[in-house]
């Protein structure tokens, strides 16, 4: 018989729910890898590394949205996560076994995005540059976890895939993540520099040396859009427990 | 166990402007296999939810196992829940399910022998969202028990199970009942009060409407629906014995009746001519429905009590 | 199906993975030799010569030098070696940095890209690594009026407001990482439609500015009034020769007196100015394996309206001959990333052209590398001494005699690495 603890039990069904829905498992994973061969690697082979950083925070960001957003907000209208609140099941174990998840399958992504630029576009890091992206990358899903765990919280579950696609692909396209911002006109690239998936993807690219960023700065957004987020989560669940 | 294992005073629960719950006072016994019987809209599911912990108290008090309150970690160790239509992650497999579960509990059951009695070995490694409904309810209650709880919480366990499973799963709380468990167990089958129930309570429009034995409780509640075409009037059928309400349908008169049996008889002998008989158990809100009718509510209740106290 | 120790293994797969992913290429150890070679350092073409190699560097230069043992050896007889090529007017877009370099471009001077990424390409140009990718120089930014030459490309351009503005507007290109300013002043008569461009006082103001920073100001022009006014406002450089007018005596005496160097461009005239791209450049004997076909194609594009101009061909390479003629230097540019260029091959072409308008082989190799490094100070490039940059092209033959044999590549080397394509002692071809 299986003596895991609990965390390790959720983190184990997590893994396998993802596993097991490659539906959408594996368009969030396939989609960034995708988007990457086609501009990174075939169009601007000259700007992989830029592009590395851009497509992997890209592919980090849906990795936690997904993961989180929608398992969480099908599980509510399953009633699943009132099984679990009724249970002994520590609330922590439940939300970080959802995080590892997520954070798992970000990093899967980002070290897959990492392969095919260091095999099919010549890109060279310093092995702690390698490990530095990564888990910078891997790091900065947490605030997109929050934010999935917000949406999924208060989102029907009919509505959380589209509203979440609706969030994800223009913050991605405006953060600069397919297209460098710095082609933007003006006032767009203004409305960049206030996105949070443009300021991982600046640190990303300052850990691999191709542009210095301001890390006071973009890791300020990043903690102000997580704890807005983990606020809006926290008042999702005192609504889910005050009205079941 | 004789300890009360659950104490609810002057609970009140709304939503929004709703009264779901209008002042419940009710101490559940340790032991015992308790009936919570009411139709739809009764506040058996709020009730359960407070009980269960994942309900705040608005106003009053609930304790459990003594000092404890729902929600805490304690509690929730001894307490097994099975809650009606509940989902589980879908692409789980049975004995994935169950070990899940398990790890929550300090003390759990054996894997193999949960497996065994609830007739789920062939099923252990499919997945949730290829079960049956019947399987699928006999998965979640396996869920409820893993923890060996000394506190099963049922919300309409048996609700769409074929026969066999049903007995599979009286099987099961009997045993549990047996060691020791106290259970409450949410239902509107008559029979299944009847047959598990060692108190029932009954519950309406958020109040504690009757508790008592099951037999008690039945005399006082139709529990048999009869239709049939005959030729007698509405007015001479409500004569026959243990009759609680007539309505004449489309083509059928239809009778509540408290022991079907009894008014069957009579109405044969009244009316050789009686086609299209059907006699099923009433469910309890068709005999609510009766009893809550205005003109006739309490009265009955009183009229009804008299008659069996005549008869008996 | 994956129980907890699947995670682990993935994990670990993960980790590993990162942890073997390719470091930056290595360079050779130790020395490279290449004897018996004929040299052409950037001024000079001598015979019998070998170089020594060095992390990256050329250590010496001569006849008969003495190679340490340990040296690994690559006999260069009938090749020619050259400085690696500088194209002294690019716009290195997609993958130009590595096309180009595949063709022996070693050091290109952008005249106008977006500058996002311009700390990594600096970081670039001043390492040693070996590289896929050429060095890239760049203005950045252009300085243009508001819906003047080069707003239409798509790309924001921040427009300079007025000359007060002029010394903040080059401050954001110096903060962006620019390393010279470049001017546009195009009003579209040679072209045919009307242009807004910059007054004579904005361009005034703004190589003030730039020098006042200790920068160079270039500047874009298509007609001799205005590149007599770009001389007259105190430019360094223009990156186009005129091709409305003959050039005249006073144009000499201000370019003389101003030491104004000049990147005719021919290689994009050619293709607006109706000439058929040589089938010497697109041999695929030389281009096999060097030259894309995206490449390619764009080198087949047509350039808009380019009929119309073919008439005037002749007076553009007149006026080129001129200018070499009363001393101006030139400087080898094509302009590549336009219609009917390619990056790489046009600088090849270039200097074709440039012999065509009546330099001598050599003055053109010079125009490819140590003028554009004297114009624009790159010390250690476009020379073949000890203590430049061991950036180099390998050519078979002798160009002396015929500037086309340039497109002959051997091989091509930069920071001391052979290129990619080449591998270490060149290709067989």
């Amino acid at each position: 018989m299986n003596t895991a603890s609990p965390s390790m039990q959720l983190i184990r069904a997590q893994w396998l729910n993802l596993l097991r829905t490659p539906d959408y498992t594996l368009p969030t994973l396939l989609f960034p890898i995708m988007f990457y061969v086609f501009f990174g690697l075939m169009m601007m082979r000259g700007q992989a590394l830029w592009l590395l950083c851009t497509f992997a925070t890209f592919g980090v960001m849906g990795a936690a949205l997904f993961s989180f957003g929608v398992s969480i907000a099908t599980e509510r209208a399953q009633g699943w996560l009132l099984l679990l609140r009724a249970s002994p099941a520590p609330v922590n174990a439940v939300i970080a076994g959802k995080a590892f998840g997520a954070l798992l399958f970000a990093l899967v992504t980002v070290v897959l995005l990492s392969a095919l630029a260091a095999a099919f576009a010549n890109v060279r890091l310093e092995t702690a540059q390698w490990l530095g992206l990564a888990g910078i990358l891997t790091a900065g899903a947490l605030p997109f976890c929050l934010m999935g765990l917000a949406l999924g919280l208060w989102l029907r579950p009919s509505a959380a895939p589209a509203v979440l696609n609706l969030v994800y692909l223009p913050m991605g396209f405006l953060s600069g993540l397919w297209i460098p911002s710095t082609v933007f006109p003006g006032w767009l690239q203004a409305v960049a520099e206030w996105l949070p998936p443009y300021h991982l993807a600046a640190l990303a690219l300052d850990i691999v040396g191709a542009k210095p960023a301001n890390w006071t700065q973009s890791l300020t957004i990043l903690a102000v859009f997580a704890l807005a987020f983990a606020v809006m989560a926290a008042l999702g669940w005192r609504r889910l427990s005050g009205a079941s | 166990m004789t300890q009360v294992v659950a104490e609810c005073s002057a609970v009140h629960h709304h939503y929004g402007s709703t009264a779901a719950l209008d002042g419940i006072d009710l101490a559940l016994s340790g032991g015992k296999v308790t009936a919570l019987l009411g139709p739809n809209g009764a506040g058996k599911t709020t009730l359960i939810h407070l009980l269960m912990g994942v309900l705040p108290v608005q106003k009053g008090r609930i304790e459990v196992f003594g000092s404890l309150r729902p929600g805490q970690r304690p509690a929730q160790r001894r307490i097994g829940v099975m809650l009606q239509a509940s989902g589980v992650q879908n692409n789980l497999t049975v004995t994935e399910l169950l070990d899940l579960f398990a790890s929550f509990y300090p003390n759990p059951d054996s894997r193999e022998r949960l497996l065994d009695e609830l007739d789920l070995v062939e099923l252990a490694d499919r997945r949730f969202r290829h079960l049956s409904g019947g399987q699928k309810q006999r998965v979640l209650f396996a869920l409820a028990v893993v923890g060996k709880p000394d506190w099963l919480i049922l919300d309409e366990p048996t609700t769409g199970l074929d026969p066999s499973a049903r007995r599979i799963l009286w099987r099961a709380i009997d045993a549990r009942r047996q060691s020791g468990a106290s259970i409450l167990l949410c239902t509107h089958f008559m029979d299944e009060a009847q047959k598990l129930a060692d108190h029932v309570v009954v519950l309406n429009s958020g109040r504690v409407l009757d508790q008592g034995s099951p037999d008690a409780i039945r005399r006082r509640v139709a529990s048999e629906r009869i239709r049939a075409r005959t030729s007698l009037s509405v007015e001479t059928i409500r004569e026959l014995p243990s009759v609680q309400s007539v309505t004449a349908g489309e083509d059928r008169i239809e009778i509540l009746s408290r022991r079907g049996t009894e008014t069957v008889r009579a109405l044969l002998s009244a009316d050789d001519g009686v086609e299209d008989l059907e006699v099923a158990a009433a469910d309890l809100e068709t005999a609510f429905l009766t009893l809550t009718d205005s003109a006739r509510g309490a009265a009955d209740l009183s009229v009804s009590a008299t008659t069996e106290q005549e008869a008996a | 199906m994956k129980s907890l120790a699947g995670i682990v293994l993935l994990l670990a797969a993960a980790l590993a993975t990162l942890l073997l992913l390719p470091g930056p290429n290595a360079a050779y150890p130790g020395m490279t030799a290449i004897t018996d070679l004929r040299l052409f350092d950037g001024e000079r073409l001598v015979d019998d010569a070998t170089i020594l190699i060095a992390e990256g560097r050329i250590v010496e230069v001569g006849s008969d030098l003495d190679i340490p043992e340990d040296a690994r050896t690559i006999p260069g007889r009938g090749l020619t070696v050259l400085p690696g090529l500088i194209d002294a007017h690019v716009h290195a877009y997609g993958n130009a940095r590595t096309d180009a370099l595949r063709m022996g471009v070693t050091t290109m001077l952008d005249m106008f890209r977006s500058p996002g990424d311009q700390p990594m390409v600096i970081r670039q140009r001043q390492s040693l690594k070996p590289t896929e990718q050429a060095d890239l120089f760049s203005s950045g930014m252009l300085a243009t009026a508001e819906g003047g030459h080069g707003t239409q490309y798509g790309i924001p351009v921040p427009i300079p407001e007025s000359p007060d503005s002029a010394g903040r507007w080059v401050e954001q290109r110096l903060a962006e990482g620019s390393d010279y300013i470049k001017i546009v002043i195009e009003d579209g008569s040679g072209w045919g439609r009307p242009l807004p461009t910059l007054g004579q006082a904005m361009v005034e103001a703004l190589v003030e500015a730039a020098h006042e920073r200790n920068v160079m100001a270039v500047a874009h022009i298509s007609t001799l009034k205005d590149a007599k006014m770009a001389v007259r406002a105190g430019v360094d450089g223009l990156v186009h020769v005129f091709a409305d007018e003959p050039v005249d005596e006073s144009f000499i005496q201000l370019a003389r007196n101003a030491e104004l160097w000049i990147v005719p461009t021919l290689a994009v005239l050619s293709a607006s100015h109706g000439q058929d791209v040589p089938d010497w450049l697109t041999d695929s004997q030389f281009t096999n394996g060097r030259v894309t076909t995206r490449q390619q194609s764009m080198l087949e594009m047509s350039f808009p309206g380019a009929q119309m101009r073919q008439a005037r061909w002749p007076l553009v390479l007149d006026n080129v001959r001129r200018l070499h003629e009363a001393g101006i230097t030139l400087l080898a540019g094509s302009d590549s990333g336009n219609p009917g260029t390619s990056h790489g091959p046009s600088l090849h072409h270039e200097m074709a052209l440039l012999t065509e308008a009546g330099l001598s082989p050599l003055d053109a190799l010079r125009s490819a590398t140590s003028l554009p490094a004297q114009a624009f100070g790159l010390d250690e490039r476009g020379c073949l001494r000890a203590g430049c940059r061991a950036d180099l092209i390998l050519i078979d033959g002798d160009p002396r005699s015929d500037i086309r044999k340039t497109i002959r590549i051997h091989s091509v080397w930069k920071n001391g690495s052979p290129n990619d394509r080449d591998q270490a002692g060149g290709n067989d071809a």
